[in-house]
């Protein structure tokens, strides 16, 4: 197809990057564009895909970023949105990013692009790294032989960007190529021309490259036949029947690809000296051997996350932005100014005071969670650019592997110590939907976040047995909940395969991009959130819901030997996390140590808050969110009388 | 379903990744996967039959190198990498797990 582009000379270009993850792309992106539009590289959630606008020789080029390609036949949801948006149309020029040392990984993408007759370029990223691993590229062999154009490439210090930026404000100009395409054995090139002479419709890929997929058994490319395909029943029939034995063509014709891709990269890659050991090599080697990896872990874990996110962002700066500008200026001001505004009280009530839009979902947004989730932000940036989350994952994955869980649920689960809200968003970061549900569940039951703790420390820390009890009654009912979950749900453990990247030290630049970016994609998200709690919370006291459900929750307490102003602490603990705190606190120094106990363990596993109630049903929909909140609910409540009946056997001697 | 088969006329030495010892090197002969999905990552990842890989330790999950690429998998993955391993009388192999 070559570079027959519509564009004219004052069109748009439309620019596509794509290529495996960890190669750079985000950063090609920020080079093109020059800023970030919206997030990128955000495993999970890059499915919202990034666009750019970049400026340069009097064009226009509309840059979009993908989530990580390995491969055109997709497992991933990324891969499939990134697949998506290939097929699609609409761009004039795919960019591929490569990684310079796993060429021999990066081609087979690069020849089923051209296979699937798209006008691709390959940028070949990272020579520095290849060039201490003492590797020697041949560039203008690698285009001659691909036979499409070839660029290497620095990107993170800008290197080779200007001629990626001329050479794609000279695209339509250059004259055609033609580039390398996988050539299979007789039988398998049979079966392709069979079932590419029954494609009559356009998919945006060669009828050729569709029937290559087809072939391999590839799920969407087979629906998409189904519904649209008068000669579906022959096709289906060959696609089965080319699948049988022991040697089925869904796995002979990706060998064809990678060989061919090696014999390629064998040509135009060379050892030419001895790859030297870099610190950071060896860093990387220490970090995967659990002797160093796991002291490692637990100090990023406590220094990077407890004390950054939880000790600064939710403990500093909420402190400055929430009590020195919300509490004490501002949110006195909007009431006086709500109240100048409008003379009815259920007007007033909405907007400002105690659960107003601004003065309560407002604030909470922004003086409570964006600094918490700020701060995150910058330490995962940190731990996602240096290539440590892997090594991270592999350490831990044994550990979680009872819970139905992988190693990187540890990083929503962590986050959970400091704001449920947020790690509940987190939990887009893993890959099957099953352990996402998996570590919601666990947030929603029984992951104390940061205003708990807070609460629980403050009333239990004068009695050290007291915390023990609660510390082993949280973790027995997590444990034993994450277990029997993880057994009850269908499906089961996704198998654990990773790679293990260099760790490479991260560029400022590029966190304060990531962060930015990533802050203003939370405030879309979340601030909605926090306003709907808002209106929950107002149409609770309007219609006069409250005081029947608080005459519920008095019931539950009476129950667990609680005395019945408790109940007041569970339903604002839950709807306004302060007013829990300061409830519990008073209440506390008339109670016996055993109510306090109980009140406690209760309210830990208990639905942590409102907003993160709203989160789980945007997130997990609203049958699982009710599910699980089904589960949570009388599971607090019986781990609750359970505890106060043993309390009360053991007596109160204990205390 | 398992995708992929050992292939018939399997050289001798041939061992599955989870039954290697660290620092032992050879040739992967075949791949079995527990699903048709793991197979095509491993194989993205370079994991072809042919490929040169090398396992550096075992615990707490193992960790190869194939090619240039560092891979870890959990001993289910590890036990359908079918690898022809090298005899390593001439270099000892250096422990670490």
């Amino acid at each position: 197809m070559g570079w027959s582009s519509k564009a004219g000379e004052k069109a748009r270009v439309r620019v596509v990057i794509v290529g495996c993850p960890n190669v750079g792309k985000s950063v090609l992106f920020g080079r093109l564009t020059g800023r970030y539009v919206s997030v990128s590289n955000y495993p999970g959630t890059t499915v919202e895909v990034t666009r750019g606008i970049g400026r340069w020789a009097g064009r226009t080029f509309e840059v979009t970023d993908t989530p990580g390609l390995y491969s055109l036949s997709c497992i991933t949801d990324e891969e499939r949105a990134a697949r998506a948006l290939i097929m699609g149309g609409g761009s004039d020029v795919l960019l591929q990013v490569a990684d310079a040392k796993n060429l021999d990984r990066m081609l087979p993408l690069t020849l089923q692009l051209s296979e699937a007759g798209l006008p691709v370029v390959l940028i070949v990223n990272m020579l520095d790294e290849a060039r201490r691993a003492g590797l020697a590229v041949d560039l203008a062999g690698l285009g001659d032989r691909l036979g499409v154009p070839v660029i290497g490439a620095v990107l993170t210090r800008g290197e080779g960007v200007e001629e990626i930026k001329e050479l794609l404000a000279a695209v339509g100009d250059t004259g055609t190529i033609q580039p390398l395409v996988p050539r299979y054995d007789r039988q398998v090139e049979a079966a392709i021309r069979a079932v590419e002479a029954r494609i009559t419709g356009n998919y945006g890929l060669r009828p050729r490259a569709m029937a290559v997929l087809a072939l391999q058994e590839d799920p969407e490319v087979l629906d998409i036949l189904r519904a649209r395909e008068l000669n579906w029943p022959l096709v289906s029939d060959l696609v089965v029947r080319m699948n049988q034995g022991s040697e089925p063509v869904r796995q002979r014709i990706p060998l064809v690809v990678h060989r061919l891709a090696r014999r390629v990269v064998t040509r135009c890659l060379r050892q030419v000296g001895r790859p030297a050991l870099t610190p950071g090599q060896v860093a990387g080697d220490l970090l995967l051997r659990p002797m160093f990896g796991l002291p490692v872990l637990v100090a990023v874990i406590y220094f990077g996350l407890y004390r950054f996110v939880g000790g600064f962002g939710a403990g500093t700066l909420v402190d400055v932005l929430d009590r020195t500008l919300f509490l004490s200026r501002l949110n006195p001001w909007l009431d006086r100014v709500v109240d100048g505004l409008f003379t009815g009280e259920a007007w007033r009530e909405l907007l400002a005071h105690d659960y107003g839009l601004l003065t309560l979902g407002l604030r909470y947004a922004v003086a409570i969670v964006l600094p918490i989730v700020g701060t995150f932000f910058v330490a995962f940036a940190v731990l996602e650019d240096s290539g440590y989350l892997p090594r991270l994952a592999l350490l831990t994955d044994r550990l979680l592997k009872p819970l139905g869980l992988s190693g990187r649920a540890l990083i929503p689960l962590t986050l959970g110590l400091g704001c449920g809200t947020m790690a509940t968003l987190v939990t887009r970061t893993l890959e099957t939907r099953r352990e996402r549900l998996l570590a919601t569940f666990l947030l929603a039951l029984g992951v104390p976040c940061s205003a708990q703790l807070g609460v629980v420390m403050g009333v239990l820390s004068a009695r050290p047995h007291a915390l023990a009890v609660w510390a082993s009654a949280v973790v027995v009912a997590l444990l034993a909940g994450g277990t029997l979950a993880a057994h009850l749900l269908p499906g089961r453990a996704a198998p654990f395969f990773m790679e293990v990247p260099p760790l490479r030290l991260p560029s400022l630049g590029n966190i304060w991009r990531k962060t930015t970016a990533r802050m203003v994609w939370y405030f879309r998200e979340v601030l909605p959130v926090f306003l709907a709690a808002s209106v929950v919370i107002w149409l609770g006291r309007l219609t006069g819901v409250f005081p029947t459900v608080l005459s519920g929750l008095a019931g539950v307490c009476r129950w667990l030997g609680l005395p019945k102003e408790t109940s007041l602490v569970f339903l604002f603990g839950f709807l306004r996390r302060d007013y829990g705190a300061a409830g519990l606190h008073d209440l506390a120094p008339g109670l016996p140590a055993q109510a306090v106990v109980v009140a406690a363990v209760t309210l830990t596993l208990f639905v942590p808050c409102l907003a993160q109630t709203v989160l789980m049903f945007k997130e997990r929909g609203p049958v699982t969110a009710l599910a699980i909140m089904g589960v949570v609910f009388p599971t607090a409540v019986a781990v609750g009388y359970v505890l106060s009946r043993v309390l009360s056997l053991v007596g109160g001697a204990a205390w | 379903m398992v995708e992929g088969r050992m292939r018939t006329g399997t050289p001798p030495g041939t061992r599955s990744l989870a039954r290697m010892k660290p620092g032992e090197k050879g040739e992967v002969i075949s791949l079995e996967a527990p699903d048709h999905a793991g197979y095509r990552r491993l194989f993205a990842l370079g994991l072809v039959p042919g490929a040169t890989v090398t396992l550096l330790q075992r615990f707490p999950t193992y960790v190869f190198t194939a090619g240039r690429t560092t891979i870890a998998v959990d001993a289910g993955m590890a036990e359908g990498i079918w690898v022809a391993v090298r005899p390593s009388r001439n270099r000892s192999p250096q422990s670490r797990a």
